[in-house]
């Protein structure tokens, strides 16, 4: 019985997920474009710049819109705070780069908070309309009135110097930087995705009265999302102003916010994946098929529109979805391949389950993945149970 | 008393969902919540959770009083609860699901959270769909995924809102078994919404009845059975609905 429903019987169809396992895949995308961009100079360079820092604005959308469903349109005002900031203490306070760093970040967290707490309770079009609000107020008083005050207004000029190494000043050391920090960011979120934080944020996502009712904090675990959100926009803002040599306001212009939206939905919410794809989409194409005289730039934006369009009908999970199949959403513990599926019941037992189980079989089988999983895990396989009483001091599970 | 509600009332803007309702339960107890359709049996496991507010009365858990405090609070303490449609995470594995649930694990290794996870999946019997992803399973395994989902923070008191709501026979069967059984295994109450009165005069110790609001009766299986006002609630305003049930349950137990 067991055999049969189980198929292979002894393979462990679940494997937990394990940093080490991701890690050479990332890397190498991150050598390949590195390669790219030494290959190159000038235009594009400065391209693949831009598709690396795009590509970060994306993965904040994974964040805050794949990873927990929200609507944010205040990604432009997380960037533009974090340019600003940034730039105000390094070029105009004269702060080194990585002590005005957790400062600027800090200003971008506290901002995120504040975008955050009306997620409490509202939800898509509404938190959409609102966090837009925010991005808006952010351009026209935050950036312009406070940051960018009288010889400012223009914008912070905030060269390479800043960053407070000589090195930095060539092109392709820079572009080492760019690439190397999104490489980076792109594994710490894709091992989020599959951490028990991120189960906690979906669990919010998918039902957040169910999971209020298992003890989880829906308002921690979504300020926790912005947060991470935020931050992540907030140091691609820092790289855009730093590869401009300028942090000026226009460049965070709230409007955008819906040009970056529309990236990381063709792109794909639900994987760093989707969000790579997406800044090449937009930020990548477009200059390649600008050098191509038989396409000009308004034909192209035609095009990609239809392009983004058809993936929608066709792939609503973004163009992610269609590299990655099954494996699109982030797992701790993967499910099984094939689901399962119990049997027809046999018109003789006239019982839709089998209603006395075959206990030992079948359990036995389970028994043995949960034995396999957490040596997986590295867990206490024996006595991992007293611990927990005896720790916890809590009622025992019988 | 594990859980006791006194003269809770709950209003919806001019509409009083919930008339001082006194309710209590033991340790390790399984009561039965019924009345006809809209009588505010969920809206009082709201009022318990947190899910609406308190207009008047105390809600006390273990003697402490638990009105103020938000929902994922009140689920830490030991308040469980299932929904009458389970929303899990479609997408995730069963094991994944009980791993999010465990609030009270958070800070503890992985390894603890698979053993407690496993335990209760074993306990429930659903262990063998433990890697199963939740939109693959069928709909009385999903019901037990929910309970072993609201067990993972080793609750003193489940409230099952409808466990068995759709579920055929044998489907049936399997659960009343297994809701007669998570006092003894999990050390916990249960307070049991449901519509199958067969069902609830089977599992319950104690039978509380709703009616518009108010507290109709209180008592023991057999005293609901034959409570005059109950078989009137029933017979009078939701013949066809419930009726049948009262009827065909009194008729089994009275000669």
């Amino acid at each position: 019985m067991s055999a049969t429903r189980h198929g292979n019987g002894t393979a462990l169809a679940a494997k937990p997920f394990r940093v080490t396992s991701i890690l050479p895949w990332y890397l190498g995308v991150g050598a390949a474009v590195t390669a790219l961009s030494l290959l190159t100079s000038g235009y594009w360079a400065y391209v693949i710049d831009t598709v690396a820092i795009f590509s970060l604005v994306a993965l904040s959308f994974v964040v805050v819109s794949g990873y927990l469903g929200q609507m944010s349109l205040a990604q432009t005002a997380f960037m533009g705070l974090g340019a600003l900031v940034q730039a105000r203490l390094v070029a105009i306070g004269h702060l080194p780069f990585l002590m005005a760093l957790p400062i600027t970040l800090v200003v971008v967290a506290s901002a995120a908070v504040v975008v955050g707490l009306p997620a409490v309770r509202l939800r898509g079009v509404n938190l959409a309309i609102l966090s837009f609000g925010f991005a808006v107020v952010a351009e026209r008083v935050i950036f312009q009135k406070w940051l960018l005050s009288g010889l400012y207004l223009s914008g912070i000029p905030f060269g390479r110097n800043g960053l407070g190494s000589a090195w930095f000043e060539n092109e392709q050391h820079f572009s080492l930087l760019v690439i190397s920090t999104v490489t980076a960011l792109m594994v710490v979120i894709r091992a989020l995705g599959s951490s028990r934080w991120g189960l906690l944020v979906y669990s919010v996502r998918d039902g957040q009265a169910t999971a209020a009712l298992s003890g989880v904090n829906p308002t921690r675990v979504k300020l926790s999302a912005f947060v991470v959100s935020g931050c992540l926009a907030g140091i691609a803002g820092i790289l855009y102003a730093l590869l401009l040599q300028r942090a000026g306001w226009e460049d965070y212009s709230a409007f955008n916010s819906i040009t970056y939206l529309a990236m990381s939905v063709v792109g794909g919410l639900l994987h760093p994946l989707g969000a790579l794809l997406g800044g090449m989409m937009y930020f990548g194409v477009p200059q390649l098929f600008s050098t191509v005289s038989f396409l000009r730039g308004s034909q192209f934006q035609v095009l990609s529109g239809l392009l983004a369009v058809a993936v929608l009908v066709l792939r609503p999970g973004g163009l992610a979805s269609l590299a990655l199949g099954r494996r699109y959403e982030l797992h701790l513990v993967a499910p099984r391949r094939r689901p399962h599926r119990p049997p027809l019941p046999s018109p003789a037992s006239g019982a839709a389950r089998p209603s006395p189980r075959p206990a030992g079989a079948v359990n036995g089988q389970g028994r043995r993945e949960m034995d396999a999983l957490r040596r997986s895990c590295q867990a206490p396989t024996a006595s991992a149970l007293a611990t927990l009483r005896s720790r916890t001091g809590e009622r025992p599970v019988r | 008393m594990i859980l006791e509600t006194q003269d809770v009332s709950v209003r919806f803007g001019g509409l009083v969902a919930l008339d001082s309702i006194s309710l209590h339960v033991a340790e390790r107890e399984v009561v039965g919540l019924i009345g006809p359709n809209g009588a505010g049996k969920t809206t009082l496991f709201n009022a318990v959770s947190g899910i609406v507010p308190v207009a008047g009365g105390t809600v006390r858990f273990e003697g402490r009083d638990i009105g103020r405090l938000p929902i994922h609070r009140r689920a830490r303490l030991g308040i469980g609860r299932t929904l009458q449609t389970p929303t899990l995470m479609p997408a995730h594995s069963v094991l994944e699901n009980l791993i999010a649930a465990a609030a009270n694990l958070w800070k503890s290794r992985i390894g603890l959270v698979l053993d407690r996870a496993g335990e209760i999946a074993d306990a429930v019997g659903v262990l063998e769909y433990l890697h199963t992803a939740v939109r693959d399973l069928p709909a009385g395994v999903l019901r037990e995924v929910d309970i072993a989902r609201a067990l993972m923070t080793q609750p003193k008191v489940v409230l099952l809102d409808e466990p068995a709501a759709g579920l055929h026979g044998a489907e049936k069967a399997r659960l009343l078994n297994l809701i007669a059984s998570l006092p003894e295994k999990f050390d916990t109450a249960v307070v049991l919404i449901e519509h199958d009165m067969e069902v609830v005069m089977r599992a319950a110790n104690r039978i509380f009845v709703l009616d518009f609001g108010c507290m109709l009766a209180h008592g023991a299986p057999e005293e609901i059975r034959t409570n005059r006002s109950v078989i009137e609630a029933y017979l009078g305003v939701d013949v066809e609905t419930d009726g049948p049930a009262l009827v065909s349950g009194g008729a089994e137990a009275t000669p």
